[in-house]
């Protein structure tokens, strides 16, 4: 019965965060501060049929099986094939080199199993935009540890997109109930981990206990020593309030539960990254879905094998599997996308959407190759950093995916040079792609 | 009849000092008329228990040394005393604080572990090839080798708490449990995954001393292409002995053991005696089943037993009818409504079994009853709460204690003598409550309490003690409650004694003649007293030109600076002073000791009286109270005595059968 109530106020307030956003004036967007930044990272690759937009007529229509896409079609921005060269010149040129690399453009040498790589673009945009928020940024993961890469590579390397600093991964959180109490509460009665999460379920037991206990007394009482009892409910009130909500802006989030299987862990995810935003604890956030080289067999969807055996196709099978692993997640990046769009932001009438730029990223394009060159990033948002306008560009596998990265600096106003001789970021990033920045 | 009491209570508040009585003498013989029965019973309505009531219970049920309620949000005092209903409201900052005060006691009372434990993690499991993986430390097929101490020979239990890693087709991760380089526990199957890690345990006989510990993966497979992977993640490793130990209230809560498979009804029976205590009444059929329900519903969700129980404890704790003494909800109730209000009364905390027994038994309803109980109570060492709750209340020593005298003007007020000050206080009330001299040689009792501290500070011989210690004194000697340094401190300004504040004391606390506030719309002139060229009577006379000022002031002022022999230390001041006070109505007095030769010693019975009676009701008296605190018999009443009048006064209960 308390679990049912609970669920109640938490779809309640779910019900009136979805009101539909108000469209969001380019005059409102004049004075407003630079976009939160999400990377949202997918591992073992992309093929590109399932997930890259055809461009009709200067509108992005996204393949079948992505339909969920759609409404962010004029707030997208497609890049098609923009090559990542840091892993080609790295030892393996595997996994491990993709997925930390896409976002620092730095290759590694030998001896891999020492922790290399440089300072990550989410935290260079971090240390500008991230210092006002509780956070300056988070990153958090849906996977679980498996396989280390080739060449008795760092586990790290397919573990962390984000990076500190050389040889500073940022690796993620996995626990949804960690990530929960590290943003709205502490440890729970000096308990951590599963106990703590037990111990959080007992405490709402508790409380509902002694609300439904403080309601028979109340019917028992008189009439002046009810309005002292009301002060006992608003205290109670408070308090339970209290016990979920630090920093939470005034909703009333629920933690996760602990031991969610994959797919509830990956939207109770998606749910503190909106919860994140929405209460600006962060301005900053990396998501992997999983971890790069993810072994994961996603038996819930009926397609079995481990994922990253089925992305090198070893037979006709496999590629039926894959197409509904890969567009399982690409759909939950367009669930995330709606949940942030249907979630208000700061400022008036705009959605958490409007005032983010969300990137989904893959460790590089079609996997079963290994193809670094053609990775297709796809930008979505409501906020006029970028032209993300339902803009196709074709890079043709020759930009350096480290140039979309430096047009980033640009967009965000960051000076400053940060890759190797004279490259501004990674080590071939040096142009603004035109037409990009809005 | 009650409303119409209620209006003339507002009248009566809405008067100016010149309705009130002026200082008469005493009438020649006492009219110990009987007493109308008062025409309602009165309503008490939910009271919350005040910090110090908190503490004393906690400690009474649970048998706790914390005392979380010293840093609980004030309680504010209304009628002189911090245990009024009407100003104990809950807030949310203060229910906050109670709430987590039951988590500390519960905690620290009913804690079972074990004489030795030590946990490690972090940067403890860091080996040169693992990686860190969130809280966890995942091996990557290295041994991890931990150096543990203990403290003396015996069995320990040795703890890992890990999750395995497995993908693909590679085999569910092992490994070898050493000690001190021999393999003890060999090829131990890793349950949990890092997200959920398992506990694994083993039971080892250690000798005193140093251990090394090591944890090998025996079957550690890393190979990418075939996505063949498996590896141990470690969250922390735990060594601890096999000796229980168990906090200060684990036995008296847990008279079973609350195994739920070893004796089902245990936890049931721990929880209602638990309640019944708490509660201070028995459990009603739906709030047991209430009660059982929440512990089920903690146990299925994985709480261990003993953790179940002490939840629902928590739970009773945070309940209003722990937190509030509760009106009789049943009419079967009514003899615990008044056991507990005898007990938080005398004992300052909640009934023990031994008095809850006595309602169930209706003890409680019997004239006799009722007084052998409270005379028991009285004898029991509890009853020194009234020195803590009622007795520095009433005579200062509460803000004695926080008053700040000039030191460079009274170097001798040292910690010593303000502590010195606090036990004259209590102990000369404390003697009281057993001496069986009538309350009115309270004024003169013939001995007061000093140290050597204290009687320097007096300007007296040093009575040879450390402690404050009965020493009878001579009848024109420093003695009886007009002298205590306790109020006269409180009420002093930094450099002088207060005659205005004092006098106000005396009216409302010796005499309980209560001041009403200024008038709203007074202007106050500067008046700073023992400055300028003018003495002190001069100053208030000028004080008293004001005829908006002058009807409460006459009876202030006049009354205070016959005390003006006592500087702001509450020591003598040297020399020729001018101390002639003076009554309402006229008759006048040189010092403590001549208020104490001419103060109406029936009106100083009945006003020790009413404050009590304040203090054991948790209310100002109304109209209806009035008329019995000033009607009831008080004839060469001692401390006990009034208790008991109270007690067994229609007001502070139903009349007991048989009563006057």
């Amino acid at each position: 019965m308390s679990t049912s109530r609970r669920r109640f106020l938490v779809s309640a307030a779910g019900a009136a965060l979805a009101l539909p956003a108000l469209h969001y004036t380019r005059e409102a967007r004049a004075s407003e501060t630079p976009p939160r930044l999400l990377i949202y990272f997918m591992p073992n690759g992309r093929r590109p049929e399932w997930w890259v937009p055809s461009s009709e007529d200067g509108q992005l229509v996204f393949p079948e099986g992505l339909e969920a896409l759609q409404p962010f079609a004029n707030r997208a921005m497609s890049c098609i094939d923009l090559a990542n060269y840091a892993p080609w010149n790295s030892p393996g040129a595997a996994h491990a080199m993709g997925t930390a690399t896409i976002l620092s453009g730095r290759s590694m040498v030998m001896p891999i199993s020492e922790l290399q790589n440089s300072t990550t673009i989410d935290q260079i945009i971090a240390s500008h935009i991230g210092t006002q928020s509780r956070f300056g940024s988070l990153q958090w993961s849906a996977g679980e540890p498996g396989a280390c890469d080739v060449a008795n590579a760092s586990c790290a390397y397919t573990q962390a997109v984000s990076w500190a600093d050389y040889g500073a991964p940022l690796l993620p959180t996995i626990n949804p109930a960690a990530a929960f109490d590290r943003l709205f509460g502490s440890s729970v009665d000096g308990l951590r981990g599963v106990a703590a999460d037990r111990r959080r379920r007992s405490l709402r037991s508790l409380l509902d206990a002694t609300l439904d206990d403080a309601r028979r007394l109340e019917r028992k009482v008189g009439v002046e020593d009810r309005q002292t009892l009301q002060a006992y409910f608003t205290s109670l009130r408070e308090l339970e309030r209290s016990l979920v909500d630090e920093g939470s802006c005034g909703i009333q989030p629920t933690a996760p539960e602990a031991r969610l299987p994959y797919a509830e862990r990956v939207a109770a995810f998606h749910e503190l990254i909106r919860l994140a935003f929405q209460c600006d604890q962060t301005r900053v956030l990396s998501f992997m879905i999983e971890f790069g080289l993810s072994g994961r067999s996603h038996d819930f969807l009926g397609a079995p094998g481990t994922h990253h055996g089925l992305s090198h196709l070893p037979d006709e099978d496999a590629y039926d599997r894959l197409r509904i692993v890969e567009q399982w997640q690409n759909n939950q990046f367009a669930q995330l996308l709606t949940l942030l769009d249907e979630t208000p932001g700061a400022t008036d009438g705009a959605s958490v959407l409007d005032e983010t730029l969300v990137i989904g990223i893959s460790s590089m394009g079609e996997g079963s190759q290994h193809r670094h060159g053609r990775n297709c990033p796809l930008l979505v948002s409501g906020s006029s950093l970028l032209q993300t306008n339902g803009q196709q560009q074709d890079f043709g596998a020759t930009r350096p995916l480290t140039d979309l990265w430096v047009t980033l600096l640009e967009a965000y106003g960051i000076g400053g040079t940060y890759g190797p001789d004279g490259a501004r970021f990674g080590e071939d990033g040096t142009t603004v792609i035109d037409g990009v920045i809005g | 009849m009650r409303r119409r009491l209620v209006a003339s209570t507002a009248l009566w508040l809405a008067t100016s000092c010149r309705l009130i009585e002026p200082y008469r003498p005493p009438p020649p013989t006492e009219p110990e008329a009987e007493v109308p029965p008062p025409a309602y019973v009165a309503h008490n309505p939910l009271h919350r228990l005040n910090a110090i009531e908190f503490d004393n219970t906690v400690r009474d049920l649970l048998g706790t040394t914390l005392q979380p309620g010293r840093d609980f949000p004030p309680d504010s005092a209304s009628g002189g005393f911090d245990n009024n209903a009407a100003a104990l409201s809950i807030t949310p900052t203060w229910f906050a604080a109670a709430v987590r005060a039951a988590e500390q006691v519960v905690d620290e009372a009913l804690w079972v572990g074990s004489v030795y434990e030590r946990a490690y993690l972090g940067e403890a499991l860091v080996t040169e090839e693992g990686y860190p993986l969130g809280e966890l430390w995942a091996l990557s097929g290295e041994p991890l080798t931990l150096t543990i101490e203990v403290p003396e020979d015996g069995d320990y239990e040795l703890a890992f708490v890990a999750g395995g890693v497995q993908t693909g087709d590679a085999v569910a991760p092992l490994l070898d449990v050493s000690i001190d380089g021999e393999v003890r526990f060999g090829d131990v199957a890793i349950e949990g995954t890092p997200a959920a890690p398992g506990r694994h345990l083993f039971w080892v006989t250690l000798t005193a001393g140093e251990h090394t510990v090591t944890l090998d993966p025996t079957n550690f497979q890393n190979w990418a292409p075939a996505n063949r992977h498996n590896d141990v993640a470690i969250e922390e490793v735990v060594v601890r002995s096999g000796q229980a130990a168990y906090g200060p209230g684990y036995a008296r809560v847990f008279h079973c053991d609350p195994d739920p498979v070893e004796r089902p009804e245990c936890a049931t029976e721990v929880i209602v005696r638990f309640a019944q205590r708490a509660w201070r009444r028995p459990l009603a059929v739906e709030e047991r089943a209430a009660l059982l329900l929440l512990h089920d519903t903690v146990l299925r969700d994985g709480e261990s037993p003993v953790d179940a129980v002490r939840l629902v404890i928590r739970h009773i704790l945070a309940s209003p009818k722990f937190l509030f003494r509760t009106p009789s909800l049943d009419p079967a109730w009514t003899d615990f409504e008044l056991a507990t209000r005898l007990s938080y009364f005398i004992w300052g905390t909640t009934p023990d079994d031994e008095l809850l027994a006595k309602a169930d038994a209706g003890d409680l309803s019997t004239l006799q009853g009722r007084r052998e109980t409270v005379v028991a109570m009285l004898a029991d060492p509890r009853s020194r709460a009234l020195l803590d709750g009622f007795a520095e209340q009433w005579l200062g020593v509460r803000a004695m204690k926080q008053a700040a005298p000039s030191p460079e003007l009274f170097p001798g007020f040292t910690d010593e003598v303000r502590s010195a000050m606090a036990d004259e206080a209590r102990s000369l009330f404390g003697d009281f409550l057993a001496n069986g001299a009538p309350v009115d040689r309270l004024l003169d009792p013939g001995f007061s309490y000093l140290d050597d501290d204290l009687a320097l500070h007096y300007g007296l011989p040093p009575v040879g003690s450390l402690d404050v210690q009965r020493t009878p004194v001579a009848r024109d000697q420093r003695q009886g409650l007009l002298t205590l340094g306790s109020w006269l401190v409180a009420k002093s300004d930094a450099e002088h004694g207060s005659p205005i504040r004092r006098g106000r004391w005396v009216s409302e606390n010796v005499l309980c003649v209560d001041i009403p506030p200024p008038p709203a719309d007074l202007e106050i002139p500067e008046f700073e007293i023992g400055v300028g060229e003018l003495t002190v009577r001069e100053q208030l006379e000028r004080h008293r030109d004001d005829v908006a000022c002058a009807a409460c002031h006459e009876l202030l002022d006049v009354v205070g600076i016959g005390f003006e022999g006592f500087d702001a230390s509450g020591a003598p001041v040297p020399g020729e002073v001018d101390d002639l006070g003076e009554l309402p109505g006229g008759p006048t007095f040189e010092g403590a000791a001549g208020l104490t030769d001419i103060v109406d010693r029936r009106r100083f019975a009945q006003c020790v009286r009413k404050k009590l009676f304040t203090y054991a009701m948790g209310r100002i008296p109304d109209e209806v109270d009035k008329h019995w605190l000033d009607h009831a018999p008080i004839a060469d009443s001692t401390l006990p005595d009034l208790i008991l009048q109270i007690t067994t006064s229609p007001l502070f209960h139903d009349p007991p059968e048989g009563g006057e």
